[in-house]
């Protein structure tokens, strides 16, 4: 009964809220936030999760794998359709770069210093130690775009060097955190939690992208035919959920094998402009339960990690406007604030959905502190980022 | 050419993966999601072959269940089967919801006399002739021969009551393929639909009626058919105040209407299955509100009693077909095959009988009604599919009676085998004989 209630309130919120958020309804600032990206799902999945509620508890969760398999499936694969290179090569190669380091100084950050706290409380626990904080360093380095999207719709203004530049940004460090979460699994492997390191590294990273190249081929072969809206829903939906399933199935990141196939499609098929139509139109409802299955998984740790979560918070702030200063003024030419990474603080889908997918593969006694720092800094950055984002565009076009 | 490589690489990654899964080398919670995305693809690349050969594509799906099912190959296994219940139940109610909403009342008036005429004659030819072949058979049914006189009566009862029972599931998506519409369509349709609601109340007779046969000491149940009559009004009612609730979710609210449609239908087959098991634990009362009769009556009403039908029927046709393939390939899935090896010859005679019986019913019951020749001629290629009303009938006569019933019930389900096979493909050739193939512009 519970799988029912929890499944019509996830869809009824969802539905609302596909209709709700994302809009243009003005609210005072902070509470305006929060529902301009659809953030306050989170609580409520954490009102029906264990927490409060229980209606969505740990056996409903796990009845509704398939459901997650297909949502985290469906994000890998949007990213990866923002792989096309033939439109990436329009922008000079020093965009590139700035995303990587302002990426990679992020992420190096909030690795070294998690790294070791997570060390001193869990000795000996070696692969979840290290899963916990690759993913906490992969999180902090992504850039969710929606609420860029939205103040540069807000200010009426589509255009600009600053507003190519960090749309850019935001659009593909999340691509190179999904790959590096991929190879997380491949290099901390859950199945064989005992084999940590290169002994079987490279035979799963191998099996990963053969696994997206496959069944990126396999997709373009089925529309290769001229396909109906009908057939080619079914088409997303069965290929999604088949490799997602077998990546998943492998011990493998459904995350990055379906960005594989998702980089094959918009880089090979003819029909690419249509599967964008396609899971654009899903887009909303996706993210929307992406948010309540994460606020539902969340199992408020022990305080410690609310403490962490603002140490989180911070250094993943210092990292984004020392990286963002860095590779801004270092590798372009653009003009820009020196707080540029200020506008780089929004965190929403990607990582959520990284951490729905680490708690899916790496149930250990760190899992639920992991994914309290992350939700609540998902939560705090979505309050804040719009009214950063904003003044550091503003500052942009000023200067 | 390409899609028949592209079904044969997918065959070959998942009969690697199965290999591996066999072999314990895999984790087995993601079996589930393979098995959907799995019989989702192939399904529907064997619908495609199906169709270029002038067969239904719904057949191909089901052979799809079969041939990957835990009863030939394997890749899909009996656990899984049960896990994806889930989706079956979801898959169903959908399709309910669009057999209701394809029903017309100014078509359905029209056809009244034609519609009662068919179901009055389907229903008492098809019932006594199976049951008096039961009879007339039994010295050649292993175990009936050994049986006495009034559990057999009970028997051939039970035969003739299943017989008469088709599937509207299978109905509606060999309409909604073909894009038939037309009067010939419409009058199957109500048919088959009418038939639904009218197989429970029969069935619940017959049972009444067994009982007092096993045990001659109780007298008939008058009270059982009277609680199956109500629970089949506040179905229909509680499937009137559900429609109004979608119209009305379409007038105002109108965005993703086909999630919208998916969380009712499949919260109103989880509601049925929970207020049963909540009923019979805290009251001990057995109260079985049929899904299948709400949606199907939420969907008349949304077509009928508002103007938002055309928009339902749109947004149904725009998700239906993951909807259709998924249901009918896990329909294949779980068909027991092993029943139709044990008792094949059987099963071929009564699939024969029944078939003569359709024929009978529905030419004298058109034929009186006033059909035009072609119709009554052909309709009884409509009304041989069999599929999940049959075999939850058959279920409930295994549970019931332990011994006899379970006998019974393999025959049953190797009979529903072959209709499920063979009542796609007949109606297929029924709608293209009466020219209404086709007919329906999207």
């Amino acid at each position: 009964m519970k799988v029912i209630v929890g499944i019509l309130i996830i869809l009824g919120i969802s539905l609302v809220g596909a209709r709700k958020s994302f809009t243009s309804i003005r609210f005072p600032f902070v509470v305006d936030s929060f529902f301009l990206t659809g953030t306050e799902f989170i609580l409520v999945g954490l009102c029906l999760g264990h927490n409060f509620l229980n209606v969505l508890d740990e056996k409903s969760l796990a009845s509704l794998a398939p459901f997650l398999s297909l949502v985290l499936g469906w994000i890998g694969l949007l990213f990866g359709m923002q792989v096309e290179f033939r439109k990436l090569r329009r922008f000079p190669p020093s965009h590139w770069k700035t995303t990587l380091v302002q990426s990679f100084v992020t992420m190096f950050l909030v690795f070294v210093v998690f790294h070791e706290i997570l060390r001193r409380m869990h000795p000996g626990d070696s692969l979840h130690v290290l899963a916990a904080s690759w993913v906490l360093a992969l999180t902090a380095g992504t850039t969710a775009q929606s609420v860029l999207v939205l103040v540069v719709e807000q200010m009426g203004r589509r255009r600009g060097k600053l507003i190519d530049l960090m749309r850019y940004m935001s659009s593909l460090d999340g691509v190179i955190g999904l790959v590096l979460f991929g190879i997380l699994f491949c290099y901390a492997h859950p199945l064989t939690p005992g084999e940590l390191g290169v002994a079987g590294f490279w035979q799963w990273l191998a099996i990963t992208f053969g696994l997206g190249l496959i069944t990126g081929f396999l997709f373009n072969s089925l529309v290769f035919v001229k396909l109906s809206d009908q057939e080619l829903l079914l088409v997303v939906i069965g290929m999604v959920t088949f490799s997602g399933g077998i990546a998943t199935c492998f011990g493998l990141s459904p995350l990055l094998v379906c960005m594989v196939m998702g980089i094959v499609i918009v880089n090979l098929s003819p029909a690419r402009e249509r599967v964008i139509a396609t899971l654009a139109h899903g887009e909303k409802p996706v993210y929307l339960i992406l948010l309540v299955l994460a606020g539902a998984i969340w199992q408020i740790a022990d305080p410690v990690f609310f403490f962490l979560a603002g140490l989180y918070w911070s250094m993943r702030l210092v990292g984004k406007l020392l990286g963002g200063y860095v590779a801004v003024h270092g590798f372009t030419g653009i003009q820009s604030p020196r707080a540029v990474g200020l506008g780089l603080l929004s965190q929403g889908g990607v990582a959520i959905a990284m951490i729905l997918n680490f708690k899916q593969a790496y149930a250990s006694s760190l899992t639920s502190g992991v994914v309290t720092i992350v939700l609540l800094s998902v939560m705090a950055n979505e309050v804040v980022s719009p009214y950063l984002a904003k003044r550091v565009l503003v500052g942009g076009l000023e200067s | 050419m390409t899609r028949v490589l592209t079904f044969i690489a997918i065959l070959a990654l998942m009969a690697f993966v199965h290999v591996l899964a066999s072999s314990g080398f895999l984790a087995g919670e993601a079996g589930i999601t393979i098995a959907f995305g799995f019989l989702l693809l192939v399904a529907y690349l064997v619908g495609e072959i199906f169709s270029i050969v002038s067969l239904p594509r719904i057949s191909g799906y089901i052979l799809t269940g079969v041939l990957f099912g835990p009863h030939v190959l394997g890749f899909v296994d009996s656990h899984m089967v049960r896990l994806l219940k889930i989706v079956d139940d979801l898959a169903l109610t959908f399709i309910a919801l669009a057999a209701g909403g394809e029903l017309r009342m100014g078509e359905l008036t029209h056809r009244f006399r034609s519609i009662l005429y068919t179901i009055a004659f389907l229903t008492v030819v098809v019932w006594s002739g199976v049951a008096i072949f039961v009879l007339l058979a039994h010295p050649f049914i292993p175990y009936l021969r050994e049986m006495p006189f009034p559990l057999l009566v009970a028997s051939a009862l039970l035969f003739g009551v299943i017989s008469v029972a088709r599937s509207p599931s299978s109905a509606i998506a060999i309409i909604k393929e073909c894009r038939a519409c037309g009067p010939f369509t419409e009058g199957v349709l109500g048919v088959t639909v009418a038939m639904d609601v009218l197989i429970i109340l029969l069935f619940a007779a017959t049972l009444s009626v067994i009982d007092r046969l096993a045990q001659p000491g109780q007298s008939f149940h008058v009270g059982s058919l009277v609680v199956i009559s109500a629970e089949i009004l506040v179905s229909i009612g509680l499937g009137y105040l559900i429609g109004s609730l979608i119209a009305s979710y379409i007038r105002h609210i109108k965005t993703y209407l086909a999630i919208f449609i998916l969380g009712v239908t499949f919260s109103i087959a989880r509601f049925s299955s929970y207020l049963g098991i909540f009923m019979e634990h805290h009251f001990q009362m057995a109260v079985h509100l049929e899904p299948l009769l709400i949606c199907m009556a939420a969907g008349f009403v949304i077509q009928n009693r508002s103007r938002e039908g055309p928009r339902l029927m749109d947004a149904i046709d725009r998700s239906s077909l993951p909807v259709y393939v998924i249901f009918f390939a896990l329909t294949g899935a779980a068909l027991d095959l092993s029943a139709l090896r044990q008792t094949w010859t059987m099963a071929l005679m009564l699939v024969g009988v029944r078939l003569l019986m359709i024929w009978l019913g529905s030419f004298w019951g058109g034929r009186l009604s006033g059909d035009p020749p072609i119709f009554y001629r052909n309709s009884w290629l409509a009304f041989i599919t069999q599929a999940g009303v049959s075999l939850g009938l058959a279920s409930i006569v295994a549970k019931r009676y332990p011994g006899w019933g379970v006998a019974l019930t393999t025959i049953v389900v190797a009979v529903i085998a072959v209709n499920q096979f063979v009542g796609p493909v007949a109606f297929k050739v029924a709608l293209t004989r009466v020219g209404e193939d086709g007919q329906k512009k999207w």
